[in-house]
Formats: structure tokens, sequence, C-alpha cells
């Protein structure tokens, strides 16, 4: 047996470069090196597994696999011992989220009009969608990258290219030096997804959603491509998706939201999900737990800002403050949740850093075995490789890392690395313990007393002698060593230095003095000191996992728990019930479980005696009227309102990007809205598929969709749809006037005849034909347009100058569909007998007009018009800010065109409920119906009218004297955040300047983003 | 039937005024009066002559002879407010916001202190009869721009020409202070940027060689009358920071008539805007909180809180959708509901706009001596639930409150009918 420190040197020669017995698959330049390497470290504490600890243990490596471990092995004769003294090894972290070694592509110059695919091949039609990406063919070591991973502790990683919505597979990669083959462990252990198109300069998708809607659409049609042998074409992309679809799906997410919107895909096409997560899990465990998905989460803990300026400070909301608090306990909230986790390191981009995280990790209560399981057993398990990695169990491969202590030790330095049986040294690697105190003898001098203490690795070295001390500066490497100083009392004034090396408990050497005469000097020791430092665990810092608190959303105006539905009598209110029976004075209603019980004149005293249950409120002086229903709203989406990239996009479904964390909902709510209908926008002619949500602040987006609505569509005409304000680069899309706009609804509606002629024969066809016969392609943009043809899906078609609107309901008749809704309909008012012949409804602006030029004969009149023509005619607001004035709104109606009050308040309510199709359960205030109502402090038409509460299914989401609790919450929460993050400053720590925080956006019909700048090219348009 | 009653009420009522004298003698009579500065008179007269204002008060224990006056409305029911006055409008400057050679509000270049809003001003705009029919008796027609915008007027909604509406010929000069952090961003830093620190920069030469300079120069002209006080200096800001440092930018180049416009975050430096007595024009209250965090109802409090820290509010309709300056009633409205006494926000609409452009001696209010130009309706006009103009006089002069909506919706309700 070698000892270790005779042979540290020789290691360091053939550091990295010892090659494992194998067949050499490639020649050699020179002699082949000689090939022992068979090592047992003693005497470690050694973590065979998160939560298998042996104390005092041996590991036995040979050959680049683990081959014993245990308090007692037998130590072959070839074995090169590595003595340990209680240090610990861990096994080495796994990485599953890693383009380590990938060559990122290139980003394709942004273009304005690029539709097709701008590199032809026998791919995917669109460059975002590149499943067929090998990652091994883009493969090369990066030693750099490989020793900064090493560093925190990795020794393997899944690698993928990280571009793209499809991006492709992943491989397990060892983190060596050298030799690419030997570095690959295991080839295509996933498939990698995400929501962002990445460097594809195709116009399509410019949303989210469009990311959702291409990334089915291939599935299903790779589901075709390989249901039909004799489809005579050839796609590698299909090809790919098809032959890997039994791999894991790793999805990129940023948010708990996205999370889910990656589970819905999953779940579709029946993949094992396993989503990177955006750190946020915590916020909603329990529909992340119900959806039963695999998370990595990232230990990219936001920093403090710095909110010392009183002017600024409020930039930053509550939610990204209540977010920097919280997101270190999200692994251990996680944990408790039950759900299956990795860590990653995603997004941490140095050593020191990431040792931090895994501290605030632990510190926040994540019990250390918890931690190493989710770096090592967890990911080996998730990819196949259990029985390869992911723990040191004899067989598995020798990766692991050696530590000073406990990675929960705040001083903790990791030593060594190895990779596949290969050594990494980091710094200065296992030292010998010189700490003592030693008599040092210059030549030519009198002896002083040399003491080395405090840490280890990082020890306190001074002389002592009569009359002083004096701090030596130590320089360590392998057996030598360099000390330092400068005196102005021992001696002779000035800079020393000695040089020197270790020999057991002697340090010996050469040195030169402030004059410059050269000496020898030599150290031994003579005692030991003790210890100056206790080295404990981290101890758990008075802000864990435990004291995370929620509210739902989590943000300011968010509630600490979930307001629960009331049974509850208003006596005494003016009731405007939006039916037949008109406006009710002095009446009474009852709301139980969620509905309208009863209305009309209640007899309070008998009901409330019946019932201790009854909450009752007296109504003097109040009025109540249905929930505001806004048939035309963009408020609460995520990641683009519209999917511009092409002029027909019914595949699209805002209902896959319902974000109900936005806090126009909880303005709407404030202002008596308690429904609306999310609109796609109006950049196409045949826009995206909307969603209509009841407004449940605080909700996942499954509880605020309405289960009862039928599916809803956005069509559009005119100037947004032909892009004429969009500037002069926009001339090249098809259509750009209105006689293109007509031939796009014929060509769509053509093309849906013919699918929908396809699928119902082959649905005819008998059993055994069916058998043999494949079923045709699925097209989803198609789907939705045959929908509508077979009048399950409605239209609400942006439309605002007569002959357009006239032009589509031609259409519509002779493709036998029917419009539903007209929305803006700003010239709706000269073609109202048409509308009212043809069947649609108009949902329109009180007062806008003059923004363009399609509106320039837009009037106020116009719902009153349409109205007494005998359109079912609706306000809307397709704004977030009037969206909470639609009350307001509806007076308008009395004042252009004299409506009474109770026909203008139907505007607002019932009628668009009709044009939803959901007037049986909402819009009016009727026995039996959902308990959408909100109580008014006076006339709801009036400017001067307040909401005092509003109940969605007799839930009461607003309440004006809550509200007031709220912002005390609120302001509460944000002054402790602030102050916490004020002493983080004040102790030195790093802050984020507050610039660059993006503000929430408030969508409007017209808005685009446009991904590759990021920027909103039209605003304010509508 | 029910669309006929109110114009059925109006061509009744026509009758009573239709003289071609009424212009030099008019009583009104038994009405409520809303002076427009704070007080309301009940059943209160006004007599006019010759388009002014001569005498106002409580009409009981009053006789007055019919055959003394030309025209008397008896106004019983009724209520009589001051018209309108918006300030920042782009109204005669803008017709239709996405065709550019409809706009003549925004010049190019960074100090336009030379341009005139007031030769571009286009009466005939289809916009102006539009907002005239929902009681906006004056418009400040503002050129907008990156730094200084140029000098304003303030006209009447009724005029042959620019010459014969303008009310207020060069009432000031507007100038856009640079904003701190990245513009339009709320969230930034309150540091300045490199390209604010450079406009800042110009703005300190450009006033103190206007302090000096003997030169008349056409681009120091304006300066030299903000300086010299004939100017008003309208100041648009937002943010807190700003609008310190517009102050103490006043203070410094002894600016005498410093007007704060926009000014959404004005109420958390109330006492300096006090104590240097700036008035504020505020932008359209109709806007969503700043910050996330603010309290919904935030942006409709805000002219309470000014008020009640003594500062001079006016209201204006500054903001999106700007030809709709016809609901700047409303947005008193709002202020009404949010802590403003009612008459109060009428003030802020009506005789505080007149005395921060400078009009007050003949406008905003129904007083002695001032122009007889008021509104006439059944219901309050700060609530659009009963803000219907039933009458409109300008200097004495009854108005016609006809406008393209009205046509097009006569014209096609006809169309309607025949069928």
């Amino acid at each position: 047996m070698f000892k270790i420190y005779g042979f540290v040197l020789l290691c360091f020669l053939v550091f990295g470069n010892l090659p494992a017995h194998s067949q050499a698959l490639s020649p050699v330049n020179g002699i082949r090196d000689a090939e022992n390497n068979c090592y047992v470290f003693t005497n470690a504490t050694l973590h065979i597994t998160g939560s298998n600890v042996i104390k005092n243990a041996s590991l036995l490596i040979r050959n680049g696999k683990v081959e014993a471990v245990g308090a007692a092995i037998s130590v072959p004769k070839d074995a090169i011992e590595i003595a340990l003294n209680g240090k610990h090894i861990y096994p080495a972290f796994i990485d599953l989220w890693s383009g380590y070694g990938i060559q990122s592509p290139e980003k394709l110059a942004p273009k304005t009009n690029q539709f097709e695919r701008p590199v032809p091949a026998a791919m995917a039609w669109n460059m975002a969608i590149h499943p067929e990406t090998q990652v091994i063919s883009h493969y090369k070591i990066k030693d750099a990258e490989a020793g900064v991973l090493r560093k925190a502790g990795f020794a393997a990683v899944v690698s993928h290219q990280q571009d793209g919505i499809a991006r492709g597979s992943g491989a397990l990669v060892g983190l060596l030096k050298n030799d690419e083959s030997k570095s690959v462990i295991k080839p295509g252990v996933g498939m990698f997804y995400s929501f962002e198109r990445g460097v594809s300069n195709q116009a399509y998708p410019s949303s989210q959603m469009g990311s959702i809607a291409l990334l089915r659409q291939a599935f299903y049609d790779a589901d075709w491509y390989k249901a039909n042998p004799n489809k005579r074409t050839y796609n590698l992309s299909f090809e790919a998706l098809n032959a890997q679809n039994k791999l894991p799906m790793f999805f990129e997410a940023q948010n708990w939201l996205e999370v889910l919107r990656a589970d819905c895909i999953a779940d579709e096409f029946k993949y094992n999900l396993i989503v990177k997560s955006g750190g946020d899990d915590y916020q909603r465990l329990d529909a992340l737990k119900a959806a039963g998905i695999k998370l990595i989460l990232p230990m990219n803990y936001p920093a403090a800002w710095d909110l010392s300026d009183a002017y600024s400070e409020a930039a930053i909301p509550l939610s990204a403050m209540l977010h920097w608090e919280a997101a270190p306990s999200n692994a251990e909230l996680v944990r408790r949740a039950g759900i299956p986790f990795a860590l990653t390191s995603d997004g941490v981009k140095e050593p020191g850093k990431f040792w931090e995280a895994i501290r605030k990790t632990i510190k926040a209560g994540l019990p250390e075995g918890e931690l190493i399981k989710a770096f090592t057993e967890t990911p080996a398990e998730w990819i196949g490789a259990s029985d390869i990695i992911g723990g040191l169990q004899p067989g598995k491969i020798a990766n692991f890392f050696i530590s000073t202590d406990s990675i929960s030790v705040e001083q903790m330095g990791i030593l060594e690395t190895w990779v596949q049986g290969q050594r990494y040294i980091h710094d200065a690697g296992i030292q010998q313990d010189i700490r003592g105190t030693y008599t040092l003898q210059m030549t030519g001098f009198q002896a002083v007393s040399l003491i080395i203490s405090g840490d280890e690795y990082k020890p306190e070295v001074r002389l002592e002698y009569a009359g002083g001390s004096a701090k030596l500066n130590i320089h360590r490497q392998f057996e030598r060593i360099d000390l330092s100083w400068k005196t102005d009392s021992l001696f002779k004034q000035g800079h020393w230095s000695l040089n020197g090396i270790i020999e057991g408990d002697t340090l010996q050497g050469g040195g030169l003095a402030p004059d410059g005469s050269a000496f020898s000097w030599i150290a031994v020791k003579k005692g030991q000191v003790s210890p100056t430092l206790d080295k404990q665990s981290v101890p758990h810092e008075t802000f864990t996992a435990d004291s995370v608190k929620l509210y739902y959303p989590n943000a300011a105006f968010g509630f600490s728990s979930l307001p629960e539905t009331e049974h509850l009598l208003i006596s005494n209110a003016t009731i405007w019930t939006c039916e037949q029976e008109g406006k009710l004075e002095r009446a009474s209603i009852l709301i139980s479980n969620g509905k309208i019980e009863a209305i009309g004149s209640l007899n309070k005293e008998k009901l409330l005696a019946g019932d201790a249950a009854i909450k009752h409120i007296d109504g003097k002086g109040l009025h109540i009227t249905p929930g505001i229903i806004d048939e035309h709203s963009h408020i609460a989406i995520s990641k683009g309102v519209n999917e511009a990239g092409q002029s027909v996009t019914a595949e699209v479904r805002i209902g896959d990007v319902i974000d109900p964390r936005d806090r126009s909902i909880y303005y709407a709510l404030a202002g008596g809205v308690t429904t609306v209908q999310q609109l796609h926008g109006s950049a196409n002619a045949i826009g995206g598929q909307s969603s209509l949500i009841k407004l449940k602040w605080g909700s996942t987006p499954g509880q605020m969709k309405i289960k009862y609505a039928p599916g809803h569509i956005k069509f559009a005409l005119g100037e947004n749809v032909k892009q004429s304000n969009w500037g002069h680069e926009y001339t090249v899309r098809y259509p750009q006037t209105r006689m293109g706009v007509e031939q796009v609804f014929y060509d769509a509606f053509s093309r849906a005849k013919e699918y929908q002629q396809t699928w119902n024969n082959w649905d005819e066809l008998n059993a055994s034909k069916k058998k043999n016969t494949a079923p045709p392609a699925r097209d989803l943009e198609l789907d939705a347009l045959v929908e509508i043809l077979e009048a399950k899906r409605f239209i609400t078609c942006h439309s605002y100058v007569q002959s357009e609107i006239n032009m589509l309901m031609h259409v519509a008749d002779s493709m036998g569909f029917k419009v539903n809704t007209f929305t803006h309909i700003l010239e709706g008012y000269k073609v109202a007998d048409k509308m009212k012949k043809h069947g649609a409804a108009g949902s329109t602006f009180s007062d806008w007009w003059a923004y363009k030029m399609e509106v320039a004969e837009a009037i106020p009149y116009n719902g009153a018009l349409m109205h007494e023509v005998g359109v079912l005619t609706g306000f809307n607001s397709d704004d977030a800010e009037m969206g909470r004035r639609l009350n307001q709104e509806a007076a308008k109606a009395v004042l252009y065109g004299g409506l009474s009050e109770e026909e203008a308040l139907k505007f607002v309510t019932i009628n668009p409920a009709k044009m939803l199709h959901i007037d049986k359960f909402t819009g009016s205030l009727k026995v039996g119906k959902d308990a959408d109502f909100v109580i008014w402090d006076s006339n709801p038409l009036s400017i001067y009218a307040k909401a005092k509460a509003t109940f969605v299914e007799g839930v009461r989401y607003y309440d004006q004297e809550r509200d007031k609790e709220l912002q005390i919450q609120a302001n509460q929460e944000r002054t402790r955040l602030r102050m916490k993050m004020i002493q983080e400053k004040s102790e030195g720590k790093k802050l984020r300047k507050t610039g660059g925080v993006k503000q929430q956006h408030s969508y409007e019909c017209e808005d685009l983003i446009h991904l590759e700048e990021n920027f909103l090219l039209l605003e304010h348009n509508r | 039937m029910r669309y006929f009653v109110s114009i059925l009420a109006w061509l009744l009522f026509l009758p009573l005024h239709g003289q071609q004298k009424e212009k030099d003698n008019i009583l009104l009579l038994d009405a409520t009066i809303h002076v427009g500065n704070g007080t309301i008179i009940e059943s209160g007269f006004i007599h006019i002559l010759k388009g002014r204002i001569v005498e106002t008060g409580s009409s009981k224990q009053r006789a007055f002879l019919p055959s003394d006056y030309d025209t008397v409305l008896k106004l019983s029911g009724k209520h009589v407010w001051p018209g309108i006055i918006a300030l920042n409008t782009t109204i005669g400057l803008r017709e239709i916001d996405a065709v550019r050679s409809t706009l003549d509000f925004n010049e190019t270049g960074e100090l336009n202190q030379n341009v005139r809003s007031l030769i571009a001003y286009n009466t005939d705009s289809k916009i102006i009869p539009t907002i005239r029919s929902n009681g906006i008796l004056a418009v400040q027609a503002v050129p907008r721009g990156s730094l200084i915008g140029g000098t304003s007027s303030v006209f009447h909604t009724s005029g042959w020409n620019w010459e014969d509406a303008v009310l207020k010929t060069d009432d000031g000069l507007h100038l856009f202070w640079p904003e701190s952090g990245t513009q339009g961003k709320p969230s930034d830093t309150p540091r300045l940027s490199e390209s604010s620190k450079i406009k800042i920069q110009k703005l300190e030469e450009l006033f103190t060689q206007a302090a000096y300079s003997k030169q008349t120069h056409i681009k120091l002209q304006p300066i030299k009358k903000v300086l010299s006080g004939e100017f008003v200096l309208y100041v648009h800001a937002n943010k807190a920071r700003d609008i310190t440092d517009v102050i103490m930018f006043a203070q410094k180049h002894k600016v005498s008539r410093l007007v704060l416009v926009g000014a959404a975050e004005s109420w958390r430096v109330a006492g300096m805007l006090k104590k240097y007595q700036v008035p504020v024009v505020l932008s359209s209250l109709h806007r969503l909180p700043s910050y996330p965090d603010e309290a919904a109802d935030l942006p409709f409090r805000i002219p309470a809180i000014l008020k009640d820290s003594g500062i001079t509010v006016a209201l204006s309709y500054n903001g999106e959708m700007e030809a709709n300056v016809r609901n700047l009633g409303f947005i008193a409205g709002t202020a009404a509901a949010y802590g403003v006494n009612k008459e109060d926000a009428l003030q802020m609409i009506t005789l505080n706009p007149a005395k921060i452009c400078g009009i007050a001696n003949d406008q905003g209010s129904l007083e002695p001596g001032k122009a007889a130009s008021f509104l006439v309706s059944a219901g309050d006009i700060l609530d659009m639930r009963t803000s219907r103009i039933e009458l409109m006089y300008i200097e004495g002069k009854k108005q016609n409150l006809d406008d393209l909506h009205k046509q097009l919706y006569r014209k096609f309700r006809n169309k309607y009918q025949q069928n």
C-alpha cells in the first residue's frame, strides 16, 4: 500500500488521466499508461445514500466502480489508500436539467414575415419542433464548465439542447476532463420540452397558447404518421417522436401554472412527466399533488431587493417579496406534500453560490438526507439508471465527492470529486492537518513559537515571542508550505518569507530576511492546539418551511384562507332581477349552497328562526344586482393574448393559459364583475378559442373555468386582421384587404367541411374496415371549425364597419354556420336589421370612437339602436380599467338613446349571459341560478355607486370592509419584508436594484407580444 | 317609443327661447344654480345682459317683470351649471388616432417652445360638437412632446375658425419632464437615465440663457414669457421623485406660475405642492393603480387627498381615448364618489381649470361680471345616469347641441322606422 502523502505528487502528474481498464478504441500516440486504479478510502464518514451513513468506514473502488463499502472491508494489496480522518464521502450529485457540453444553436435573424420553415428539411414544419435532435451528436466536453459542476459536487448531468419547444433527447454524461465516448453514461434518457420557441424565427407561435397548440398538433401528427404505413412521406421529426415516446417527458416550466399546463399535455398524450419548475411550487401544492407530477426544483433563490428608496420600493410587488422569503422552503414544502422531487443547480452560476443555496435549503428545513436523495437516488431512478448511478453501493459507478465536513456545515469545503473513478482535486485537495504549536528555529536567530490554529483548511498562523506576536500568511499546495509576515518588532523590521515542505510533524525549508539574507529554518511540532472554532450543523433560521404563510393568490389582496360559500339572507333591499319580475323594492333574497334559494318578499323572521346558520343583512338603502358579465375581456391571460403567427389559429386555446394571479381579477370584482369571457385578440381572422371564467380570486385555473359553458371562439375583421396599423413592414401576411378577409373565411370553412366529411366517412366504416383503415389525421384547427359548423362552438367576432359585418353573415349563411355575437360592432346600428335576421347578438362599447379609421362613424347610440331594432345587445370592456366600471358604462345606454335603467343594466348582465349561452345558470337573479350577485350602496347605474360586496356562487370574493383589512395586511407584510431586506443590506449582502422588474401587462384586443424583441408592438388600439 | 320622450320635452322647450334678441337680456329663473366655486343657490336666478352675468341670487322674495327681459327661462326643477373646462386635451389637434395625417399635436424634436397649438386648432373637427353636447365649454389644446411641446391655447368648443374660437391665446408652455428610470416603466429605479440627465441639462441651460440673454430669439422668447409670468409653465410629470425635481427647478429659475400636470404620484408629495402653492391638473382618474400593491381605488381618491391638503386641483381626461373628453364630468363624479364634496368636484372641472389657465376673471363660475356660459340639465351632470345636457349657452348665445353622432343616430333610426 502506498501512503497517500507520498503519492500525491504522482497523482498530480496523472490526475484526470487515469484510464480505466478498457478496450482501446482509439490509437495511443506513445506508450500506454499503467492501469492500476484501485483505491481505498479509509476512516471516512461514508454516505452510501442520503439515508445510509456509516462512520469510520472504507470505500473501495476499482476500475471506476465501487467494489466494496463498509466499516470492515478487506482491502486488496494493490489498493492505494487515501486516509480521510473522518472526512465525508458523498455520492456525487446528478443534475437532470443541464445544457452542459451542448452547443446552443445560433439565433436565426428575426424576420417579420417568416411563415414557412426558413431551412427546408424533411422535418416538422416548425423550427421550434425538433425532437430529432440527438444530443450526443452536439456533445463536446467543456472542461471549464465541467470543473464548475464538479466543484459543486456533480459527477454526471443529463444534458439536452436547451432550445425550442420539442428539444429532442437528453443524455446522461459524466463530467470527465476528456474522452467524450467514455463520458457518455447513458444516451437517450428522456425527451425534452418547453413552452419557448427558442431560436426559431418563424412567426408561429408567438404566444404560449400557440406553443401548446403546436406541440399538441405535433403529437397528433406523429400518431397519424405511425398509424399510416402508406403515407408516402418521410418526416424525421415524427420518426423521432414515435421512436422515443416511451421515454419520460421532461418539461420546463417557469411557475406552478406552467407546471399544470405541462401536465395537461402529458395527460392528453399519456407521457410520464417530469417538470423542471420555477421554484414557486409551494404556492399551490394541492393542485400539483393532485396532478401527480414529478418535479425538478431549482435552487436559484432570488436575492433581496434594495428597498431603501421611499419612492421606488412600491415597484416591487408583495408577491415577489413573499417569494424571496419563501423560495428556500420550496423543496421542504414539496417534500411534506408528498410530491416526488429532484433538485437542480440550473440557474446557479458558481459553486460558492450553489453550496450557499444547499445550506439555505437545509436551513429552511429540508433534511440533509432528503437533499442528497433528491440529487442522487431520485434523478437516477427517474432516468432508469438506478443500477449504475445515484449512490455508493457496490457495482455502481464511482462517482462521489469528498468534503471536509457534512454539507450542512457552514464551513464545509469540497476537496475532491471523483468521476467514473477519476480523481479531480479542488484547490489544494486533501491535506494533512498541521494544526499545533511548533518551535520555529531560523538559523542565526532565536527560537520562537509558531502556532497554527483555527480551521483545518483555513488555519490561522501566528508567531509568539517575548514582547509580541505576528500574524502570518500561509499558502499550501500538496506538501509545500509558504509562510510570510511583516513585522517591526521581531529581529529585523520588514517582510519575512519562509518556503518549505511538510514532513510529518516537521516543517522545514529556506527563508529570506528583510535585509535579503538567506537562511534555513525548521519548525518542530511540540503540542496540539485546542480547537477554537466549533463546527456545528447549520442552525435552523427563524424563518423556515414552518413559517411560510400563504395567501391565495400569493400577493397583495390575497386571502389567508379561501372564503367559503355563505348561507345568507338579505332583506328589505332593492333587487334588480334582470328577469321579467323587473326591479323589486323592499325585497329579499336567500342564498344557500352557492345558489339562489328564494327571492321576493320573504318572511325574514320565520327564515331566521328556522335556521340559525343563516346570516342576515338588512338591505335598507342597498341595491342588489346580478354579477356583471364582461363579454369581451383579456384579463388573467399569460404570455400573449394573440397568436398572431397565422391568419387562422382556431387551434389555440385561451383556456390553456389562464393566469388566476392577475390583479385585474380583484379590481373587476371590486367593480361587481363575476364572469368574463377571456377572448383571444383580434390580430387574425380566425383567432383562438375563448375561455369563460368566474372571477374566483385565489383559485386555480381549473376552479375558475365555467364547467357548463359551451365552447366559444374569436373571429376578427377589418384593420387589425389586415394589419393596417402595424407599421410599414406588415404588408405581406394574407389578407391585406377586406376582400382577402372574406376569402380567408371561405377557405377555412371549405377546408373544415372537407375535413368533416373525411372523418364522417371514416366514422361510418364498419368495425372490421375501421381496423384496417387508419383514421384521418387529426387537425386541431379544423376540429374547432367543425365544432362551429356543428353549432357546438360559438363565434364572437371583432368587427367595426357595416360592410364586413354584412359580409361575415353572408359567409356564415352560405357555409352553414351562425355568427353568435359581433363584438365591438360599432357600426352595428347601420345593419341591426340584418343582424337581427341572422340572429347575431351585438356586444359593443358604450362610447368609444375616433381611435382608428374604422371607428370614424362609431356612435354612443349604437347600443340603444341595436337594442331597439331587436338585437340582443350588451356593453363590454376590452380593457381591464373599464372592466371594473361596466355598471357606469351600462348607464350610458340611458344617456344615449334613453333606455330604461333596467334594460340598460341587462346590457352587462343577462344579455351577455345569453350571448355566452350561460343564461340558464347566471346573469339574472332567479331561484335556482348561481348566486352571482353584487350588493351596491346606491343605484347601480350611478357614478356614485360602489360595490359593497361581490359574490360568486355564494362566495364573497370581494367585500368593501375586508378590502380595507387586506390593504392593511398587505401593507404590514410589505413593511415586515422590507425591513428584513434592509437588514440584509446592513449585513453587507448584495441586493438587487428595483429596476428591471417587469410590470404585469394589461392586455387589450390588439396587443401583440413579439417574442424576439419582447416588446409590445401596438397598444391601445382596439 | 320611450326614445321620443326626451326629444319631445326638448322640442316643447324650444319656443321659450327661440327669439333672436335673447343674447341681450336674459333671465334664468327658479333653477338650482351650481355656481362652480363650491356653492349652490337653490331656486336661484341669473340675470344676463349682453352675454354677461350681471346678477345672481335667490328668486325668493324677488319680483321679476317678464317684460324687462328679452328671454325668460323658467327652470324650475332644473340645474344650471358653468360650462366644463377641459385642460390638457388634444382636441382640435387630432382626429383619428391611427391616421397620421390627422395628428397635429406632437412636433418633431425636443425643444419646441416656439410652436403654438393656436394655429393648428381645427374648429371643424367632428369631435368638437360631440364634446360640446356633453357640456364641454372650453378646451385647452396642448402640444405634446418629448421635452418641450410648445404653447397651448384655450378655445371655446364653438367658433368658425381658431381666431374666433380662441378664449385665451398662448396661455402657457408645456414641459414634459424627463422621467426617472426608463420612460414609461413605473418599476424602474428612481435614478435618472443618461438621456434624462442630458435633457435636464438642456432645460437648465435654456432657462438660464433666457434669463440673461438680451436676444429676441424665437426659441428664447417663450421661456422669457414663462420667467416674466406671462405664460403658465405646465410641467407634465407623474413620479413623486420627478415632481419634487420639478418644484426645485421652478424655484431655482424663479418660475412664478408653475402648474403640475399628470401628477399620478402627487399625493405622495402633497405637502411640498401645498408649500409652494402648485396647482395640479390630474390625468384621468379612470386608470388602474400605478403599482401592483396599491389599493384598487387609489386613483379615484387622489383628488380628495390633494384637496384636503389645500391644493388647487383640476381634473382632466388625459390618458386613453382622449377624443372622449365628453366624459370629463364623470371624472368629477368619480372624485365626488371618493371623498370630494360634489360642488367642490364640479369646481375641479370649472373654476379651478379657469384659474389655472388664467381665464377665471371671465370664466369658470356663474358669478356677476363673468361670461354667461352655462349648461341646463334636469339631473346631476357628474353622473352619466342623469347627465343629459338640455341647453348650453356660450357668452349668452344658445348653442346647437347636435353632432355627428346624433345625426347618424337619427339617420338610421329613421331608416328602421320607415321599414
